[in-house]
């Protein structure tokens, strides 16, 4: 025991976050930017194409909430785990200070996956609890996994975010008007990339779910399928959006109305400058002959998105 | 040059000694003194550094503040520093003499020097004094009465020269009334001979036997002050005696002067400090050494069996020692403020001579203070720390080494390093370049033994360490990172002395350090150093 306690005040007085082992799990982390849609024109002007101009606030809305679920977790990557147990880090737990009364914490567990190339998934989950009430438990606001590819950069992952639990619980979540829940699911180890968003909203939304696949090409190409499951009443219908663009900036967008069998309700295709090179809705009879040589893609042949996670294909 | 001698051994003549010089610095016109010591242990090359000539200087300039009428504030230490320090420091104190005398006063200076001196000149360090220049310094310093005290090797050039007059004891015939002025000159050694010192004595014969005089034991004429030429005589009469039979031969000291003036020159009032001991008629005859709390010897006094003796010491506690044929007597006396301690010989014990006091203590070299600069590298043996975690590192490094400071032969070290690599880590098949920089604070505590002439000084210690060790990565989407921690090690070096105060050296460690990030993990790492250091 003698012998011990040497190396025990050394233990002791060693501090700091230097780690290699913490870089898996900070690597998990999505970083800021990483699972935003990259419009290449981001402009409008006057008689920018109507269709682009809604592509564009549909990026800007997915890019806003991307923006924000990564954020939930990138405050861990600046600062040290307060406690490293074996395969497991843990942040916190802190007292929140936008919401008097309650705890948060942060948990990250390096799980073995021989399935996956890196060999190892890490999950984490950030966790808040009542200080009001004896023995309450940690309960999940966010939950989120990642599987690396080969390349630590590069690799699978979801998000979850469990916003009907916390109003449960009493978790202020104001915040997030109707949303019950929000999930992401997101590929970045392989062209073209997915990211994946399904928000259920409550019932009484009149958008009950939406839902957001974006697909990146590595010619800077991309893809956005948008859709919105309203409450279906006869002043409403389901939208699918799907909206594409080239590297150069000229795109291309389909509006479906989905619970009237899929119907095409109208398309836009528009140039570099981002002005519509052919414009036509459905009450506008048949469409210009000349459709091909005026868009820069033809008419989506597969309305389904290749997505990943929870919510997929909902309609 | 200086030598040193291990032993002394006690034998020759007491030379008589007839007293002529008496200028007192109470008759006639307030007498302002002055002083300037200086003590230099190491004299540049060729020669080998002394154990005592700063400690001469400093039991010298106690003397004279205590007892010899001089003001702290007029009197001037410099241990170890240059020629140009002594000459700008004898330059102010000049100027204060002029002015002083502006107001009237009567000014003495008082020039003291121990160290190396060789083909006439004294060596400070590596920065040399002609014998003639400082004479004619002397000669035309605007004190009124110049007292010059070399105990250095040959000293005794000094004072040839004409006009002067040079005799191992010497008698001036008072005549007049005149007020003294003129100059003084007392050397260790005659102009061929080596000063020695000793660590039986723990300081060169000459200033430990002037300093011992001074506190009362050169006090022949019973009046409470020495003289200048007491003190002279008692000088000489025991360097004399004691380096008759060294190997080095008698060293016999010089005086000489050149003065115009009646007055005495008494270099020390007893009376102007009451405390100090007090040896009665009864007490056995001999000499008895007085060792101070730092083991120094404060004075010796010879008792003769027919009388009483009577010194001035500072309060303290001290240690008495007398040697018989076959033991010693020993004890422990205090000297309180204002008082006279009389020394009573039945609380002395007979001790063998294995307890001598003086011991160890007057023989300590005083502390040391080094200064080191160099480069060194670092690594961890284990190859995936050094690969990924704690890179190999060149650091830039310096350490202060206080020598003797704990006990003797023991080197303290404090030391701080900095430097910056670059290195890499890789994680699932990819690189994460990162810079990487270290910090480093540390202590050492070592024995160290001199070599060959005090040239060569190895040393092994133990060390603790403080490490703060960081890294940047060059991709700002990781944090930085750093790691603090203490770790013990051990240290191995050696000095060597090329010239004077500088010495290059070599050092290597190895030491143990807990990573505990990613679990505890026991690292040991090793550092070589190589630099320059300097002694002050």
């Amino acid at each position: 025991m003698k012998r011990l306690i040497p190396l025990l005040a050394l233990g002791l007085s060693a501090c700091g976050n230097y780690s290699n082992e913490d870089l898996d799990f900070q690597l998990a982390l999505p970083q800021d930017g990483e699972l935003e849609a990259k419009l290449p024109q981001a402009i409008s002007v006057s008689d920018s194409a109507e269709y682009y101009v809604i592509t564009r606030k549909v990026v800007t809305e997915f890019n806003a909430i991307a923006r924000a679920l990564v954020g939930l977790v990138d405050k861990v990557r600046g600062i040290s785990p307060t406690s490293r147990k074996g395969s497991q880090r843990i942040w916190g737990p802190w007292d929140d200070d936008r919401h008097p009364g309650w705890q948060i914490r942060v948990l990250m567990d390096r799980v073995d996956n021989p399935g996956v190339p890196s060999g190892f998934n890490i999950s984490y989950n950030v966790q808040v609890r009542s200080t009001q009430i004896a023995g309450a438990e940690f309960a999940d606001f966010m939950a989120g996994s990642y599987a690396p590819s080969g390349n630590a950069r590069r690799g699978q992952g979801e998000q979850h975010l469990y916003i009907q639990n916390m109003r449960d619980i009493g978790y202020p979540v104001e915040d997030f008007d109707q949303l019950v829940q929000l999930d992401l699911c997101y590929q970045t180890e392989q062209y073209p990339m997915v990211v994946h968003m399904f928000a259920q909203n409550q019932d009484t939304a009149k958008e009950r779910q939406i839902t957001y696949d974006y697909e990146e090409a590595a010619d800077g190409s991309g893809t956005l399928y948008f859709d919105i499951t309203t409450d279906r009443t006869l002043s409403s219908f389901d939208l699918r959006f799907i909206s594409r663009w080239l590297g150069s900036g000229a795109g291309r967008a389909d509006a479906y109305a989905v619970n009237r069998n899929d119907l095409l309700a109208g398309t836009d295709c528009w140039g570099p400058d981002t002005r519509a090179t052919l414009s036509w809705r459905i009450d506008e009879g048949a469409k210009n002959s000349h459709e091909s040589s005026l868009c820069a893609f033809a008419e989506p042949t597969d309305l389904e998105a290749p997505t990943c996670g929870p919510g997929s294909g909902q309609r | 040059m200086k030598q040193r001698r291990p032993l002394a051994v006690r034998a020759g003549p007491l030379l008589g000694l007839a007293l002529a010089i008496m200028l007192s610095p109470a008759s006639g016109a307030t007498q302002r003194r002055f002083a300037l010591l200086a003590g230099n242990d190491r004299g540049g090359p060729d020669t080998r550094p002394l154990l005592y000539a700063s400690q001469d200087a400093r039991r010298l300039h106690a003397v004279l503040t205590q007892l010899g009428g001089v003001s702290s504030g007029d009197a001037e230490l410099l241990i170890n520093r240059s020629a140009g320090d002594f000459l700008r420091a004898l330059a102010k104190i000049e100027a204060r003499i002029v002015e002083a005398q502006r107001r009237g006063e009567r000014t003495m200076l008082i020039v003291y020097y121990s160290g190396h001196a060789k083909d006439g000149e004294l060596r400070l360090g590596d920065t040399r004094v002609g014998f003639a220049d400082l004479r004619a310094r002397l000669v035309a310093s605007p004190a009124d009465i110049r007292v010059g005290i070399f105990d250095s090797c040959r000293s005794g050039l000094i004072t040839r020269s004409k006009g002067a007059r040079h005799a191992p004891a010497f008698e001036i015939e008072a005549s007049g009334s005149e007020e003294t002025r003129g100059l003084v000159l007392l050397t260790s050694a005659s102009a061929d001979e080596d000063a020695q010192e000793s660590d039986e004595i723990g300081g060169s014969y000459f200033s430990q036997y002037l300093v011992s005089g001074l506190r009362g034991d050169a006090d022949r004429s019973r009046d409470r002050r020495v003289t200048l030429s007491e003190a002279y005589a008692y000088a000489y009469a025991r360097t004399v005696a004691e380096t008759a039979e060294s190997t080095a031969g008698a060293q016999h000291p010089t005086f000489s002067f050149d003065l115009k003036g009646n007055a005495d020159l008494v270099l020390s009032d007893l009376g102007s400090r009451r405390e100090g001991l007090y040896i009665p008629t009864p007490a056995p005859a001999g000499i008895y050494y007085l060792v101070d709390a730092n083991g120094f010897i404060a004075a010796e006094v010879m008792k003769p069996a027919d009388g009483d003796r009577q010194i001035a010491l500072p309060p303290g506690k001290y240690h008495v020692r007398r040697r018989l044929a076959d033991r010693l007597r020993i004890g422990e006396l205090r000297v309180s403020e204002g008082q006279v301690t009389v020394l009573d010989e039945a609380r002395l014990k007979d001790a063998p001579f294995s307890d001598d006091p003086v011991k160890g203590g007057r023989r300590e070299p005083g502390i040391e203070v080094t200064l080191s600069l160099g480069g060194t590298m670092q690594a961890f043996f284990d190859a995936p720390t050094r690969d990924s975690l704690f890179p190999p590192t060149g650091l830039f490094a310096g350490e202060v080494q206080i020598r003797n400071f704990f006990r003797r032969g023991w080197m303290w070290g404090l030391d701080l390093a900095a430097g910056k690599a670059s290195g890499q880590v890789t994680r699932l098949e990819t690189p994460f370049p990162f810079r990487f920089s270290e910090f480093t604070a540390g202590t050492t505590m070592a024995a160290e033994w001199a070599l060959f002439d005090r040239s060569l000084y190895p040393y092994v210690g133990v060390r603790l360490a403080y490490l703060l060790l960081n890294r940047t990565f060059d991709d700002p989407t990781i944090p930085a990172q750093y790691f603090s921690t203490f770790s013990p090690g051990l240290v191995v070096g050696l000095r060597y002395t090329l010239w004077s105060d500088f010495s290059v050296l070599g050092r290597g460690r190895l030491h143990y350090l807990l990573y505990n990030i990613d679990g505890n993990r026991s690292l040991g790492y090793w550092e070589l150093t190589a630099g320059l250091a300097y002694d002050f």
